[in-house]
């Protein structure tokens, strides 16, 4: 039997899938041969085959813990099942009614989205840097540079409705932007949201500091939230009750990414501070006048004795040295 | 009609292999709509709890395949209108908030793709879309298919290239972009 078949798409596809008889193979190849418009026609549908790919999930999920779950959550119904709370919005009723279950479904979808019910218990880890700054990506790829001497705790997978993690010492954050999933740090008591912007967090014991770079950060503090936008900082002391915004003047909190020390009018006290931690020495200044003394430069990966060298001369100052401390004294 | 798999019985054992395994497919399928892993294991959550609700009055008068398929479907179709009012919202309160560095023009391009990709897959119509996914990401055969969705290999076949088809209609302009860099690279 060699009757002339009808080429189209159902017997282009099935030749794509590898699912067409012999006859229909010669016949499409026969078909293939008489234009380069009919070759074309065929490279654009095994295009889209070839594309549609890329929309798998990259993740495989495991279907035993998938049950687990599942029965976690049934084991919460009430016997009979009549369900009560909210449970019962996800949950149909002995007449199924089209109409009802779609604003159930929609209801429920509102729901999940908002809270979340279900927290899953996930494995935290910790990244730490000791005597060196640490760059980490994280799985979300939001990408993240510890300073010196700082703690960052988070989930080993997000699995949402947020991103949250915690922070001890001071990282610079660049986050991958997620809009359906919040980027939560917990700084003492200061909650910071973001979806995908860049700034510095500043933590110890007693202070927290945030500086943003790029986008916007929401803070909450005592039931105050704040929003601060590229070039505000805010400065919290332990026990301080009010939050107030202010703007940056120069780029010193970038020092540890870029290995650039930036001063504008920066007061000689923080640039010893950031002095303190970024070359791990102990630098001291003789007398509090010299608190009020401001400093504008840029120190390009200097060593720690050409940057007091400078400082000397700038203010006109003694730098004597003992182990690894400095001490600072007007002339 | 035929039950091509099992029927649902009161029995838990059976509603376990079930769940077991079906997951695995509900959960790829809802992913491919939602591109969100929490969201697509809610969905087939959602899925299941509602037979288990009623799993002693059920009666399907056709494969479980594509019963659940279809509640799979419908679910992520209502779950992606109402993220599409909620989108409107956040697009425009983000708007600010995108940094400069956020892609290269590449990866735009390959992100719109996907995009549109995703779009017009969501305008395949239940059963055809049902089919696409169990060939494409099951990497079934049309005579599987045809068994667990209890339908004829003709229809598969006609489905397909239905899918195709559409497919091939709304993603023509990129098709054309994307065609003229492969004959590029041929000619060097």
């Amino acid at each position: 039997m060699n009757k002339q078949l009808h080429i189209n798409d159902d017997l282009l596809v099935k030749y794509l899938l590898e699912e067409a008889s012999q006859d229909e193979i010669l016949a499409i190849n026969t078909w293939l041969n008489t234009s380069a418009e009919n070759q074309n026609y065929y490279n654009q549908l095994k295009q889209i085959w070839q594309q549609s790919l890329e929309l798998a999930p990259t993740i495989v999920i495991d279907e035993k813990q998938a049950w687990h779950r599942f029965q976690e959550r049934i084991a919460t119904l009430p016997v009979g099942g009549k369900t009560k709370g909210f449970s019962r919005l996800y949950i149909s009723r002995k007449q199924w009614i089209a109409a009802a279950a779609l604003f159930i479904l929609i209801a429920s979808g509102m729901l999940f989205t908002l809270y979340n019910p279900k927290e899953p218990v996930i494995a935290m880890m910790n990244t730490k840097s000791d005597t060196h700054v640490l760059k980490d990506t994280l799985m979300d790829g939001s990408i993240v540079t510890l300073n010196k001497n700082t703690t960052l705790s988070y989930p080993q997978k997000f699995t949402g409705p947020t991103r949250k993690i915690s922070i001890k010492g001071e990282a610079f954050f660049e986050v991958a932007p997620n809009k359906e999933m919040p980027f939560i740090i917990q700084a003492n008591e200061v909650t910071i949201t973001v979806v995908g912007t860049a700034f510095n967090v500043k933590n110890y014991d007693s202070s927290t500091e945030v500086i943003v770079e790029s986008g916007i950060v929401k803070l909450s503090y005592n039931n105050n939230t704040i929003e601060l936008t590229k070039g505000e900082r805010i400065l919290l002391h332990q026990q301080q009750t009010e939050i107030k915004k202010e703007k940056i003047s120069n780029s010193l909190y970038n020092y540890y990414r870029t290995g650039i020390i930036t001063c504008n009018a920066t007061p000689l006290t923080e640039l010893i501070n950031t002095l303190n931690t970024a070359y791990n020495v102990d630098i001291i200044l003789e007398n509090n006048a010299m608190n009020q003394l401001q400093i504008t430069s840029t120190f390009d990966h200097e060593s720690i004795e050409n940057i007091l060298n400078i400082i000397g001369a700038t203010f006109n100052i003694t730098v004597s040295k003992t182990d690894s401390t400095y001490l600072l004294q007007t002339k | 009609m035929s039950f091509t798999d099992y029927s649902i019985s009161g029995i838990e054992n059976s509603f376990e292999k079930m769940y077991t395994s079906h997951f695995r497919g509900m959960y790829s399928y809802a992913y491919t709509f939602l591109k969100d892993e929490v969201h697509a294991e809610e969905i087939v959550q959602s899925v299941f709890l509602k037979i288990w609700e009623k799993k002693d009055s059920l009666q399907v008068k056709q494969s479980i395949k594509s019963y659940l398929y279809r509640m799979v479907h419908n679910d992520c179709m209502n779950m992606l209108q109402h993220e599409s009012v909620k989108a409107k919202y956040i697009k425009e309160k983000s708007y600010v908030m995108k940094n400069e560095n956020e892609s290269t023009g590449k990866k735009m391009q390959a992100a719109e793709l996907e995009e549109k990709f995703s779009i017009a897959l969501r305008e395949l119509p239940e059963q055809c879309r049902t089919i696409f996914q169990l060939s494409r990401f099951e990497d079934m055969k049309y005579r599987e298919i045809a068994h667990h969705l209890g339908i004829a290999e003709k229809t598969v076949e006609n489905q397909m290239g239905k899918a195709l088809k559409i497919l091939r209609l709304r993603l023509a302009d990129f098709l054309v972009l994307v065609i003229t860099i492969v004959t590029l690279f041929k000619k060097i």
